[in-house]
């Protein structure tokens, strides 16, 4: 470039270096702290960490197309759970799901393990039976067969469920939980050296039981808020050892684990700082809520295992009107529940606090859940699979993906005729892509036939040829 | 004013090396630079030199431009010739091409090319990163130990 006489300016502007680094992800930023001095400060320019925070929470993950939002509430006082599918823009659509058939009787109590995984979420009773893993847009669902752990004498078992996730390397679903032994003796007759060690179980949907894991994790601190989050092939939860609370993270494809301890700075407060786990656009987050300050800290890892490498980023408030986050959805969305008991979104992107338009008296309880492929997903699925030619299954499955849609919303009889012609429409369009490709097929078919016979008749040609040699 | 935009059918524009290149008005609307230029002339024909960029380069930005302006193309499409685009240039091709769209006021082709070098510089080491940006080390030996002492997570 030296050499040529066109004079074009080499220097690159600072905001656009800047821009190029906040493109990074921290591990690197932090790295590239020593490439100069102007870029050991980043950290400290607002300028910057506003540009950093909006690629962490705006970045593309495959994992959240066509994702939708559920939540789980309850009535204060009441023990009976919905589950709602919040959809659109601003989520004005509202869907009431049935639960499957095990909990349809009894709906009280009902938890969700961990986030969905590709459109199945895992429920459970607080008493841990059943365990049912359900996918609401076929309304498939499947019951774990309990494992009963034998009962040891002089002590009850108390299982506890630590999280649902999926092993990419075997596509399988997993459920992993933990078997602790609760002695019945007064302290007196109580020898420490009989008690016998916790065991750690997992469920695999393939082998379809429980098996004995070989590992001695941290189990789960119950007592703090949102428990477990489920993040490219692991589970994560908080853990307690040493009387210190870890994140403990699960890879359930070669089941090892991972503790990182929180932050030094988690500490530095006198008050009881709640410490909620979530997964903010694909990246573990920590979110401390500051109660007397109402103000929310959000702190991003950057490698499991270190403990240096959490970086708060984001700091939330003073808003009081915001009582405790639910859970976080799509990109910069988190869910908070408002002082007045209303649901609200908070968009980290730009700090603006919208109403979702559930209102009353509920209270809403457990995690708003990222689901994938909960109905839109399940159709394109169902088209895709009519090319391998399997026709008459999808159309099914499109219909009944689109049923839930009719049966819920349904309450209005013009929407119910809509959602109907929708299904007919569908069913029209799927019939005629077989059909072409029915035609296509055959036109292959033809001209493969064609020029076999090509091919034979050559064949014939040259051997009379060489035969007519022969006889010359 | 209206009227006297539409009116211009063809810019032409001169690149640092004099080459010269001639394009729709719809084409140059996402360079900031040349629109303004435009938007203050009221002629039929426009000729604009820019001299901070060059025939090579401002062939490709034209190139990317008009994928992306047309509106036949799907987003597949256009995300496949991106993918392509970026596959196909050197790592001081990007550079020059980041600083043309910043002299061109180009925000989106801008913040395309700061995405594509920080995909090539990530988990890249420190030497590569200052040998990329020509960037000297004002760090004594020492200070620049101690720092990556204290991220030295970042470093595995």
């Amino acid at each position: 470039m030296a050499s040529t006489d066109y004079k074009v300016s080499n220097h690159i502007h600072d905001d656009v270096v800047l821009s190029i680094l906040s493109k990074l992800p921290l591990k690197s930023l932090k790295r590239f702290t020593c490439v100069c001095k102007s870029w050991i400060h980043l950290f400290e320019n607002p300028y910057f960490i506003t540009m950093f925070c909006n690629n962490l929470i705006s970045r593309y993950h495959s994992f959240y197309d066509d994702t939708c939002l559920l939540l789980k509430h309850t009535f204060p006082g009441e023990d009976d759970c919905t589950m709602f599918l919040l959809s659109g823009e601003r989520f004005d659509s509202k869907l009431k799901l049935d639960w499957p058939h095990p909990f349809q009787e009894n709906s009280t109590n009902i938890e969700i393990l961990g986030s969905g995984i590709n459109g199945i979420l895992c429920l459970y009773k607080v008493n841990h039976t059943p365990i049912v893993l359900w996918n609401p847009a076929t309304e498939e669902f499947k019951a774990i067969p309990p494992n009963p752990v034998e009962d040891l004498c002089n002590f009850t078992t108390l299982v506890t469920l630590h999280g649902f996730g999926y092993d990419y390397i075997r596509d399988d679903y997993k459920v992993i939980r933990s078997v602790d032994f609760i002695s019945t003796l007064t302290h007196s007759e109580h020898d420490t050296t009989m008690r016998p060690q916790p065991l750690w179980e997992i469920y695999s949907v393939r082998m379809n039981c429980w098996m004995k894991l070989n590992v001695d994790m941290p189990p789960r601190y119950v007592s703090n808020a949102g428990g477990d989050v489920y993040m490219n092939g692991a589970c994560h939860w908080w853990g307690v050892t040493n009387n210190e609370m870890h994140l403990v993270s699960f890879d359930l494809s070669n089941e090892f684990f991972l503790t990182t301890p929180l932050p030094a700075y988690a500490y530095d407060s006198f008050e009881w700082v709640e410490k909620h786990l979530v997964v903010l656009n694909m990246s573990i987050a920590m979110i401390s809520n500051y109660a007397t300050t109402a103000s929310f800290h959000i702190s991003v890892l950057g490698e499991f295992g270190v403990k240096e490498s959490w970086t708060k980023l984001f700091i939330i408030g003073p808003l009081p009107c915001l009582e405790h986050p639910i859970g976080v959805g799509k990109r910069g969305d988190i869910f908070f529940n408002k002082d007045d008991n209303e649901l609200v979104c908070f968009d980290l992107s730009n700090g603006k606090i919208e109403k979702i338009g559930i209102k009353g008296r509920w209270s809403f309880e457990a995690p708003v859940v990222a689901a994938r492929n909960l109905e839109a997903t399940a159709v394109v699925a169902s088209i895709e699979s009519i090319v391998v030619a399997a026709g008459i299954v999808v159309v099914v499955a499109s219909i009944k993906a689109l049923n839930i849609v009719v049966g819920e919303v349904g309450s209005a009889d013009k929407t119910q005729e809509e959602m109907k012609i929708v299904v007919v429409e569908t069913v029209v369009v799927e019939t005629v892509a077989v059909e072409t490709i029915a035609a296509e097929t055959a036109v292959v078919a033809l001209e493969t036939f064609v020029s076999i016979l090509r091919f034979i008749y050559q064949l014939l040609l040259v051997s009379a040829v060489v035969s007519f040699l022969l006889v010359d | 004013m209206a009227a006297e935009k539409s009116s211009i059918k063809i810019i032409t524009l001169i690149a640092a090396d004099g080459s010269v290149f001639e394009v729709e008005p719809n084409i140059v609307k996402e360079m900031k630079t040349v629109q303004s230029y435009i938007d203050e002339l009221d002629q039929n024909t426009v000729s604009i030199p820019l001299p901070n960029v060059f025939g090579n380069d401002l062939a490709m930005i034209i190139e990317y431009c008009k994928k992306h302006a047309s509106e036949e193309e799907t987003k597949e499409a256009k995300e496949e010739f991106d993918f392509e685009f970026v596959k196909r240039m050197k790592s001081d091709d990007k550079l020059r091409l980041l600083q043309a769209a910043s002299y061109l006021n180009m925000e989106s082709f801008l913040q395309f090319m700061a995405k594509a070098i920080a995909a090539e510089i990530e988990n890249q080491s420190v030497e590569f990163v200052r040998d990329y940006f020509q960037i000297e080390s004002d760090f004594t030996p020492e200070e620049e130990a101690e720092l990556r002492k204290e991220n030295e997570w970042a470093f595995k």
